[in-house]
């Protein structure tokens, strides 16, 4: 798989709402040879975490858990995006290198 | 997952539910430094204890910390010379909580602190996340 659009897959469109992106992850977990797998993989992370966090923030709208596992689980997806759209802005920019260079 | 980063935050939250945890003793004590029995020499409202250990998270292989038990303190009660109260025995006596609040000022004062470290610690490693992820955006 292309590194770029394996990547792209899982967390541009489907990001909170798609079930499909996680399986997708879960097949390719078994061995991690290429680079754009590793790339799937993680993105599949970040997307459990995003998910995670948003069934949190509905449990504390309802008062079921405590503010404190409200604010962790918040700030731990708000990393996992960083990290996300960092990687993802490193990837593309490498892509329009790529599509630059001079024949 | 075993990023030294991502543990610290596991390790400091487990600080902090656990320090949560006493306050919420400690108010009840508080709340409670005055509750009496209903009958004739009944025992009044004991003060509860916490204490906390330390536990291994496999998965990081960090010691968090969480809520061992809470306890009951078996300190003798307070007595109060009040006839007319409901609870007092024969002799006009009523027994009171076993609660100090000067004890538990200062156990408050304590677990506030407690919790201020762990959430410093908490700050401090987001901080060192975001600015080691701030290096990918940096070049671009």
């Amino acid at each position: 798989m292309n590194s770029v659009t394996g990547f792209g897959s899982v967390a541009t469109p489907n990001a909170l709402g798609g079930a499909d992106a996680v399986k997708q992850v879960t097949e390719g977990q078994a061995g991690v040879s290429d680079f754009g797998q590793l790339l799937t993989q993680l993105s599949g992370e970040a997307v459990q975490t995003l998910k995670s966090a948003e069934h949190v923030s509905v449990a504390a709208i309802g008062n079921k858990i405590s503010a404190q596992q409200a604010v962790e689980s918040i700030l731990a997806a708000e990393r996992t995006l960083q990290t996300t759209v960092a990687v993802r802005d490193k990837l593309v920019s490498a892509y329009q290198e790529i599509s630059r260079l001079s024949i | 997952m075993i990023d030294p980063l991502q543990a610290s935050f596991k390790i400091a939250s487990s600080g902090l539910q656990a320090q949560s945890n006493r306050l919420r003793v400690i108010s009840e004590n508080v709340a409670n430094a005055e509750s009496t029995g209903n009958t004739p020499g009944a025992d009044p409202y004991a003060r509860k204890t916490i204490t906390f250990e330390s536990e291994l998270d496999r998965a990081s292989g960090a010691s968090l910390m969480r809520t061992k038990s809470i306890g009951v303190d078996n300190s003798p009660f307070r007595l109060e010379r009040n006839p007319g109260h409901p609870a007092a025995d024969e002799n006009g006596y009523v027994k009171l909580p076993n609660v100090d609040p000067l004890i538990e000022m200062a156990d408050m004062r304590e677990a506030n602190r407690s919790y201020q470290a762990n959430l410093q610690t908490y700050k401090q490693s987001r901080e060192l996340f975001s600015m080691t992820i701030d290096l990918l955006k940096s070049g671009a």
